[in-house]
This record gives structure tokens, sequence and C-alpha cells, in this order.
């Protein structure tokens, strides 16, 4: 018994098609004819009319590339390129860098599942240049080129001074390193800073939102739509239906797919920018925005930023705002905001407004007041009791 | 006799059981002390190791230990198989740790499961310690938290993990690891004895993955084996890697004194040849050992076993429930929680009676324990010794039983005792180029790095399985390579314990909660958790109320159940291609490829104490099947006539040659029973043979239902022996080529058992009466042995 029938026996799959009746060659042709309907055949694709379809150069075997040149003045959505280059600096951690240094990255697969079997067969890079922009969409042909396929991207990410991109953190860039990994070429994403938009994106708006994917951002924040846009999952079925069928068509689909994507990454930060300084500008919940301001050393913007939405905070925000208050000394302005708080016997503000009449003003007997409104449990008997005991000793000092 | 020093409490207990049970003990072996043999450290030593060593008071090794030293300098793949507690760790830390210390190289640690590689860790941290040696060991298992996992890869010199992950998280993820598989200079792989039959195939074809991305970075690390007490530490060790492997198998290290008793149960029936259970006379053996003030493991064969005798020995010693528990059970299927609290406990010696199956065989540390408790044998020498060996502190006396039940093996080995203190102990196989799980592996490592035209990988026809994936659309040829194309993860649905795939867990639904409560693997669900089942954890009865097949999940609730169930199962075997056969008088015996049915159509309730059958319960659950293979004998009609012209009478005669067979088989095979299964059919699933609730021998067709053999136009009883396992494991071949020499040991079983007319030890139970029929049951199992054996 041959290996394929006991393979097909163990795994339970049908027995062949018993064969028609003819002549050997007919069988021979029928056989054939199973073979390329089950598309396991590679077909000799024509790899030059593939890229005359797509208007692309041929770099090597294997590997297509196609360029376009963007004016600055390139309107995508309701921004131009040139003002998402204007609006980019304010999402830097460190200095922004000479923008020809920045390198707009997004990548498709062949599927979500990762490891070293997960292809990266295209890749855009969008660039600033001295006189515009310049967009190179990579794309992988024959899987015997990879080696020339990612030396080619090398090429296009050197200097990189600053890699933008959307979810990159997490997913494009991981799997970038694993292919340079595989075919031996350093990986020239290694050191360079990275700013992922999806972050800032999440940060402003996962409480608001549904979700944060990149087409949601778009719709919200650009004002596009994508209509006649490639699903998700069709990018690695329209690579392997090339691969394996050398159907040319839905790659034109992927490489639209892909300008999109990079084309809102470029202009992405300009309503990013305007969220950061005013979140009612674009709905952002203003509490994850100042804590973020917080973090970054800049107390007196997010101070800002909640005085400005004073009539939208939550519980949560106004604590911020009070805690801001309080550390720059203004412990009026703070406990005003814990005795709203305390009215609506929130916790954390009847702890505050506590601490705020024992040890700032010295009022044990409004202390207490305020303490026995704590939530029952250990917490409050322990200071309930320090604070009585502490009452008792002075009225009886004041006996004595 | 043995030279007793009275003064310890084993060598009491040992003289107490020797003047009270004298009837019951059938063989005893004293193996004497042995002092240790101890050889200095080598010179080369990297001074800070050996100031590590020295802080924990070692000054000299132990022969063995040293040995290996002299080995890995030597460049050698090298297997340590001395007996427990000997100090196998040292024989391969110590040369990993210098080459860490002095070359900056990387080690690779697998042990079979988790709790054994946390163990490693916390030994190696030890060590570090002792004297700021500087290396970092780290865990890298399904509990090592996402950010911790860089660390792992990138500063890790030592890292411990199990062959689960090397399979899912790290091969298919290499690059990620590339740092760490540039310097990797070695593989440790402990416990080698576990990685057999169909887990061991699958772990030999992990290696040929490892090694070939091994490859890809440069690298050829040394791999260093551990092993329990086998037949072929070498032979297992060089089929795993398929490369030759240095063996050191003589101990240095000292022993204290070791006492064996072989114990038979008293017979209560002569007449039938019943004897007292097993289960009675091992309870009885632990409660005379935790009275004795001596902390004993008992150890049984099944799961179901370890909750029956963890209830009674709770019922003795674990009456109040407001104090710790003395009595704790230990089984595959706890959660790990609930397993590592019981290992912690018994280290700490807060426990004084272990009951648990061959869980505990692996190297899990519950510290010194005196007495070892077989509950039946375990079905190989090799598992034997390994059981055996839990008792014994270090120079103090020891003690183990090996208590036999009514089984033909058991009562084989307790009859001649010179047979089991003279057998070597097995070999352990593996069958890598088994078909389904090779191509199991083919595919992870093609999706791992692609195959050129050329490559090797196995023993099957590697271009032929590589178009048969691209047929599935998993790979793509191109430029003499093939590519892994497809948006799947293949490691993730290949377990490395099984074929089959798929655990079930078990849910408590009571309390409105629903909580996790244990693990069930897919061949043992149907047996154990169909709705009505009681399903034991630590003793505490479960009944199940729903088992979700589909979505692989029981649900259950706390009972009271006085009653405890098992499954009743029927096999039903289609012979579909013939390897091979042989004609041997009016025999012919063949090995070859079927299919298999199995259905349970019920379960039994047994009442606790008493063991009578209280009554019947329906199961409803898909018909298992299996493709495996198997080995056959089948008679001409006309002989089996002439000789057995009642086709009752043929039938019990082959039930009964079957039962004798497949013992001595699992002998032969180094098998354990679960691993083979027997069957009685015609051959083509039209109808097979079992034994009836009224204990007598029937037919039953395709749809279970009873069927009159006279009535049965063709009648060619076939005797089935089969591979447990989809595809067989190989277990099914080897016995062909000794089919001659089994039927032969069967006749002379059967023939020397002295009972009257078949019991348990030879053919199996019979009825009462049985020796009063012209032709007994015995008669005509050696009526049909005969004639399988040509003559």
């Amino acid at each position: 018994m041959g290996l394929r029938e006991r393979l097909d026996r163990l795994t339970g799959a049908p027995p062949p098609p018993v064969p028609e009746e003819g002549t050997p060659l007919v069988a021979r042709l029928a056989r054939l004819r199973a073979r390329s309907v089950a598309g396991s055949e590679v077909r000799v694709a024509d790899e030059q009319g593939l890229a005359e379809h797509l208007a692309a150069e041929r770099l090597a075997p294997g590997v297509l590339c196609r360029e376009q040149q963007l004016p600055g003045a390139e309107t995508w959505g309701s921004s131009t390129l040139d003002q998402g280059r204007a609006a980019l600096p304010e999402l830097c951690d460190g200095p922004a860098g000479d923008p020809t240094g920045w390198r707009f990255l997004d990548t498709e697969t062949s599927g979500l599942a990762g490891g070293t079997g997960t292809w990266v067969f295209q890749v855009g890079i969008l660039r600033p240049m001295a006189g515009g922009w310049r967009l190179r969409q990579f794309l992988l042909a024959r899987l015997d080129a990879e080696a020339a396929f990612l030396a080619a991207i090398a090429e296009e990410l050197a200097g990189v001074s600053r890699l933008v991109t959307y979810n990159g953190k997490s997913f494009d860039r991981p799997l970038l390193a694993t292919r340079f990994r595989l075919v031996g070429i350093a990986d020239p994403l290694a050191e360079a800073p990275h700013l992922d938009l999806l972050a800032w994106v999440r940060r402003a708006f996962a409480e608001v939102w549904g979700d944060c994917r990149l087409v949601s951002a778009e719709e919200r924040l650009l004002g596009l739509r994508r209509f006649d846009d490639l699903p998700g999952a069709a990018a690695p079925q329209a690579w392997l239906d090339w691969l394996r069928q050398g159907r040319v068509a839905p790659l034109e689909a992927v490489l639209r797919h892909n300008r999109r994507d990079l084309l809102s990454l470029a202009v992405l930060p300009v309503p990013l920018a305007l969220t950061y300084r005013d979140p009612a500008a674009t709905g952002a919940a203003p509490q994850s925005i100042a804590g973020h301001h917080v973090a970054r050393g800049a107390p007196h913007h997010a101070l800002a930023i909640l005085e400005a939405n004073a009539a939208r905070l939550t519980p949560a925000a106004r604590l911020l705002q009070a805690t801001l208050y309080r550390r720059r000394g203004d412990w009026d302005a703070a406990s005003r905001i814990w005795a709203a708080l305390a009215e609506q016997q929130e916790p954390a503000a009847l702890l505050a407004l506590a601490k705020f009449h024992e040890h700032s003003r010295a009022d044990p007997v409004a202390a207490l007041a305020v303490a026995e409104r704590l939530p029952p449990g250990p917490d409050r008997d322990r200071r309930c009791a320090r604070l009585a005991a502490k009452l008792g000793r002075a009225r009886n000092g004041g006996a004595s | 006799m043995a030279s007793a020093s009275p003064g310890e409490p084993v060598e009491r207990l040992v003289a107490r059981l020797q003047r009270r049970y004298a009837g019951r003990i059938t063989g005893q072996l004293v193996q004497p002390a042995i002092a240790a043999r101890q050889r200095p450290l080598p010179a080369e030593l990297d001074p800070r190791l050996a100031q590590a060593l020295a802080a924990r008071g070692i000054g000299q090794l132990y022969s063995h230990q040293r040995e290996a030293w002299d080995r890995v300098a030597e460049g050698r793949h090298l297997v340590i198989a001395t007996p427990t507690a000997s100090g196998k760790t040292l024989c391969y830390n110590l040369p990993v740790l210098d080459a860490v210390l002095t070359r900056g190289v990387k080690a690779l640690y697998l042990f079979p499961t988790k709790a054994l590689a946390q163990d490693q860790v916390a030994e190696l941290n030890a060590l570090n310690q002792a004297a700021a040696l500087g290396i970092k060991a780290f865990t890298f298992d399904g509990d090592t938290p996402g950010d911790a996992r860089r660390a792992v890869r990138t500063r890790g010199d030592i890292v411990v993990s199990n062959p689960d992950m090397l399979h899912q998280a790290i091969l298919p993820h290499h690059t990620k690891w590339a740092q760490f598989f540039e310097g990797l200079a070695f593989v440790v792989v402990d416990e080698l004895h576990s990685y057999r039959g169909v887990f061991g195939s699958h772990v030999a074809n992990l290696f040929r993955r490892l090694r070939r991305i091994c490859r890809f970075y440069g690298v050829a690390p040394r791999f260093l084996f551990a092993s329990a007490t086998i037949g072929n530490p070498a032979g297992l060790a060089e089929a795993l890697i398929g490369d030759s492997v240095a063996a050191i198998t003589d101990s240095g290290a000292p022993a204290g004194p070791r006492h064996l008793l072989l114990w038979n149960p008293p017979v209560v029936n002569p007449d039938l040849g019943l004897r007292a259970s097993a289960r009675s006379q091992t309870t009885r053996i632990a409660r005379l050992a935790a009275k004795a003030g001596l902390k004993a493991i008992v150890f049984t064969r099944s799961r179901l076993m370890v909750e029956v005798i963890t209830k009674y020995l709770k019922d003795v010693f674990d009456r109040d429930p407001r104090r710790p528990p003395r009595v704790l059970a230990y089984r595959g299927g706890y959660l790990p929680s609930e397993r590592r609290a019981a290992e912690t406990a018994m280290r700490a010696g807060r426990v004084d009676l272990v009951v648990s199956t061959s869980a505990l065989e692996l190297g899990v540390d519950i510290g010194a324990l005196d007495v070892a408790v077989l509950n039946g044998y375990p079905g190989t020498v090799a598992a034997t010794w390994q059981r055996l060996g839990r008792a014994g502190r270090r120079l103090r006396p020891s003690l183990g039983v090996l208590v036999a039940t009514s089984e033909p093996l058991d009562q084989y080995l307790v009859r001649h005792p010179e047979f089991f203190f003279g057998a070597s102990p097995e070999q352990a196989r593996i069958h890598p180029d088994q078909l389904l799980i090779l191509l199991d592996h083919v595919r992870c490592a093609a999706f791992e790095l692609p195959f050129e035209d050329g490559e090797t990988f196995g023993g099957e026809d590697l271009p032929e399985m590589l178009r048969y994936l691209r047929d599935q659309g998993l790979l793509q040829h191109q430029g003499g390579r093939w590519y892994w194309i497809a948006d799947s993860y293949p490691a993730q649905s290949v377990s490395l314990r099984s074929v089959a795939e798929g655990n079930f867990v078990v849910i408590d639904s009571g309390e409105g909660a629903q909580r996790v409560i244990a693990e069930v693997d897919y061949t043992g669900a149907p047996g154990t958790l169909y709705e009505g089942a009681i399903y034991m954890v630590q003793a505490r009865p479960y009944q199940v109320e729903r088992l979700d097949w589909v979505g692989r999940k029981a649900y259950v609730r706390a009972t009271r159940a006085d009653y405890y169930t098992d499954a009743i199962d029927y096999t039903r075997l289609k012979i579909l291609d013939c390897f091979e056969s042989r004609q041997q008088g009016a025999t012919t015996s063949a090995h070859g490829e079927v299919h298999l049915v199995r259905r349970y159509p019920g379960y039994k309730k047994i009442r606790y104490y008493s063991h009578d059958n209280i009554g019947y319960g329906r199961i409803e659950l898909p018909d298992q099947e299996l493709h495996t293979t198997a080995v056959w004998w089948q008679v001409r009609p006309a002989a089996l006539e002439a000789l057995l012209p009642d086709r009752q009478q043929a039938i019990e005669g082959f039930l009964g040659a079957t039962y004798a067979l497949h013992h001595v088989a699992v002998l032969r095979a180094m098998a354990e029973l679960r691993d083979l299964g027997r069957a009685v059919g015609d051959g083509q699933g039209t109808w097979f043979a079992t034994l009836g609730s009224d204990g007598r021998g029937q037919c039953r067709g395709a749809d279970n239902e009873a069927l009159e053999p006279t009535a049965l136009g063709r009648f060619i009883p076939t005797l089935f022996l089969y591979d447990n396992y989809p595809g067989g494991v190989g277990l099914s071949a080897p016995l062909f080529d000794d089919a001659q020499i089994l039927v032969r040991d069967a006749r002379a079983l059967v023939a020397a058992c002295s009972c009257p007319a078949g019991c348990p030890a030879c053919i199996g139970p019979v009825l009462p009466g049985d020796e009063d029929r012209a032709l007994t049951p015995k008669a005509a199992a050696l009526a049909v042995l005969g004639l399988l054996d040509g003559t």
C-alpha cells in the first residue's frame, strides 16, 4: 500500500475516486486535471505580466516594487500629508528628528498565526522627502525570493530615525524581525525609535469607542469611509491565489488597501495632536489625556484640560484634578472638589477629606465626622478609633 | 533470611509480617547495604564551582558522577541510568555549570512535567547561591508571564522547560530564541524512561526538529540524558536522537539495605481459584506501616483504584475532619495547584500515606519514605523497580511489597519469584516513524524552516509526505525548497501526549459556581465520564450529570453515593489489510491493519467494601473508532469443528485463550495492559464474542444484539491482539514475529495453573460448577491454544 493511501486511511480521508475508463493517456490527463483543480501545482506565473498589471518595477526575480511620488499638499481625509508632518513631533517622546529619517510602515502577511511560518509578503513604506513624499510598495512574488525582497526593504529603511506604525509594536515589527533573522539580514529596525499610533488612539478612545481598529480611527478622526476595501482576511488569500493560480487582480486590491493604510497613518497625527491638546474637540476621554500629561511630567497641561472639561468629568477625573491642586498647594480648590464628591459618598474623596481635616487643618472633630461616613471595614474602624483616641487625649489634656 | 537489626522500625515491621503472614509471602529478597565508591573532583573543575560544592558539603564525587564528567569532556552524548537518589542530577549539572561559567555557553533542560522543571530550578539556584556563581537559570513554561519571557530568552544561561513548550512555543518561534540557540551547547533530558510509547515517539520527532533548528544556527549541542532503571537506556537515548550515546549504569552511591516481599493474597474459594483482593492486602500492609510510625506510599494501577484505596485508608486515619489529613491521593488528572499542595505536604513530612498512580514514579520530590506497597504488578519489571525505589532514605533500611492481583501476570510472578528477582528490566520502545506522528512533525518542521530538496527527516519517504502536504494546501515547492504557506500554526493542533487529541475538563457545577476540578484525556473519557458515572477526586465522589462530548466537558456534582461505577465496553474489529501471514498446521497467524469500533453500552454500580454489583446504567455515547495495527490468529473451520464441535464451547475456548495470550503478550511486548487490546470476532466485523452478564461467552452482532452461535453461517473465530493507539505504535509487528512463542507461553501458563476449571490467573474468571462440566472452560482454552500451536 502506498504512503498516500495509508495516510488517507489513517486520517479518515475519503478514498481516491475510481479512475474513469479510458486510454492510459486519458487517465493521466484526468489525474493532471484533478491536480490543477486542487490548485496545488504552481502555475508558471507570469511575473512580468503581474508587474505590468500593478504598474510596478521588477527589482529582482520575485521582487516587485511600485513607487509613487506624492506632493506635500496631497489631501487625505480632512488633512494634507504636510499637516501630518507638522503634527507628528507633538506625539514623539524625544526630538522627532529630521523628517527624511521617518518611515511609515505597514505590512500584509500570510496570516495572523505568528511564528516562523507566517510570511510578510507585502511591505509599504511611506517617507517624507526633500520636495514631497515617496511611497514604495514591495511585493514578494516568489517564495524563494524572500532574501532579495527583504534586502530591498532594508535598503529603503536604511537611515531610519523614527518608525511609525499602527499596531506595529506587537505585529509588524516582530514579524519583520523574524523574517530578517531567517534570511540572515541584520534587522534595520532593531534600534529605531518606534511611534505606534495605536497606543495613542487606544489611550484616548478605548473607553469611548467600541474598538480601536485603524478603519474606526479613519471614520471618526479623518472622516474617511472605505467602500471597496479588501477585508483583512482576504489579503492572505489574494497572495495564495497569485502563488497557486497566478491570479493578479486580488493583489491589486492588496496594494490599494496598503496604500490607504499608509496615507491614514501619515495624517492621523493631525487629529491625534489636537486630541491631546483638547480632548473635547474629538470626543476623547479627558481623564485619560490628563493622565498621559501627568505621566509625561506636564501637570499644568493636565489641569488645563480637566478645567476646560469640568462639566463632563467622571469622579475619578475630578479626584485627579483635586490631587493636582493639592500638589501645587492649592488646598482650597482641592478640598472643594473633595467636599463635593463626599456629598456623593465617594470613598476616596471622604478619605482625602478626612486626612485634609486631620493633618492640614488640625481639626480632628471634622475629620472624625467625615471618617465615620467611610464604608464599613477595618480601615474605617482603625481610622475612627485613632481619631477618637486623639480627641480623648485632647479633651483630657484640656481638662487637666 | 534477613539479618535484621531489630532496632529499626522497618526491620521490626518486616519481622512482624514474616511472622504473621508467612503463607502469603511467596518470595523475599534482601539487598544488602552498599558502600559508597568515591573519586576526587576533576582537577580542571572551575574553582568557583568547587567552592559551591564545598559549601554544600560535597568534597568528592561518586564514581559514576566522575565518569559522567570524563565522558562529557570527550564530547560524547551521554545517558546516566543509576538508581533513584544516586545523585544523577549532579552528573549533568557539573559539566553544564562548568561550561556556562568558563565558556559562557547555554543549556536547555527538559523535564516531562512542569513540576519537575520547577524542582530543578530550585536545585540549581541553591547551588548557584552557595557560591554566588551568577548563573541565570529560569523555567520557561505555560505559567511564565509574557513580560518575563523576553528575559528568559535573552538572559537565561540555563532554560528549564518541558517538551510541550519546546514543541509549541520555542521551536515555532525559534528566531526569537536566536541568541539562545547560537550559544546552545547542552540539551539535558531527565526522566528519559518516561519518553517511551506514543510520547517517546513524538519526542524523538521533536528532537529531529530541534537538531534541525540547531543546524540552522550552526550548533550541535550534546545531549545528556538521565534515566531510571530500564533495560536499554542507551538504546532508547539513541533512538530518540538518532546518534550514538555513551551509557553510565554503574552507580557509586551508597544505599541502605532493602527488603522486598512478594505477597499473594490468601485463597478464599479454592473451587473457583478465588483469592482475597489485592486491595484488601494493600490497605492492610499500609495500615501496619503507618501504625508502626513509618511513611509509606501505595502505588495502584488505575486512577479509580487510587480513589478507592484512599477512601479506605482515610476511613481509618482521617476520621476527624478538623485535623490535617494523614492520607493523600496523588494522580494524573488533578489540577496542578492541588498536586503542588500535595507535594509540599509530603516533603514537609505532614503526610503518612500517599496513594498514587505512576504519576509519582517520576522524580517528583516528595521527600523520604520507608515503605512502598504496589497494589498489583505495574506491568513491567522496570516500572516495578522504579516504584519500589521510592522507598529508602539514605542508608536506612526500606521495605517494598509487591501485592499480586488475581491476574495471570501477577500470579505468574509471585509464584516464580526467581523470575522477577532475576529478570532484567524491559526495554523501552518507541516508534518515531509511526506515520501519523511523523506526518504531524513534518508539518511542524516545515513551518519552522522550509525543507530543502534532498533533506531527510525520519525513515519514511519525505518527498512523498511533502507532496501530500502540498496537496492539502499547506506547502508550496519553489526553487528547490518546500515553503509553508498556510495561515495556521501546526504545533497548536499536535499534542505530544497522545495520538488522538482533545482533553476533557471535569467541571463541578454544584453550588451555583462552575469550577474545573480535573482533566481527563480523550481516550480515557468515554470509560470514565459517561453520564451517571461516579468520578472521584481525593476520594470525594462526584456524579457526572451531563457530558458535552463535542465541547469536551463533563459537568459533575458532589454526591454521597455509596458505590462507584465501572464501564463495560465491547470491541468489534474488521481486518482491512494483511501485511504478512504465516501458516502453522490448521492455523494462520497474521498482522496488518484493522478498523476497530468500541462501544460503551453501559456501566456497573459497585458498592464500597462489599464490592457487590448493585445495578447497571446505560451509556449513550458515540462509538469510538480506531484504525490501528493488530496481530491475529485464525483456525481452519474443519479443524476447529473436529476438535470442538460445540460452537458455544469453541467461543469460550477462544475467549479463554485470548485472555491468556493477552497477558503473555504484554509481558513479551514490554508494554502495559492498556497499550494492547484483545478481542475475539470473525474478522469482518459481523460478530464478536464477549462475556455476557451471566458470565458465559456469547456472540453479538454489529448492533450489539445477541446472536445464536449455531445460527452463524460462516464460523471462523479470530483472536486479535491490537495496538491500542490510532495508527499503532509498533507493538504488533514484534508480536507477529514472536507469535509461536507467545502461543507456547500461553499454553504453558494455562497448563501449569493448579486450578481445576480455569481461574483469573490463567484464562479468566469462571463460574461456580464449571469444574463439573464435561469440558471445562480451561480445557476448551487449552484445546484452542493447542490448535493455534499447530498440534
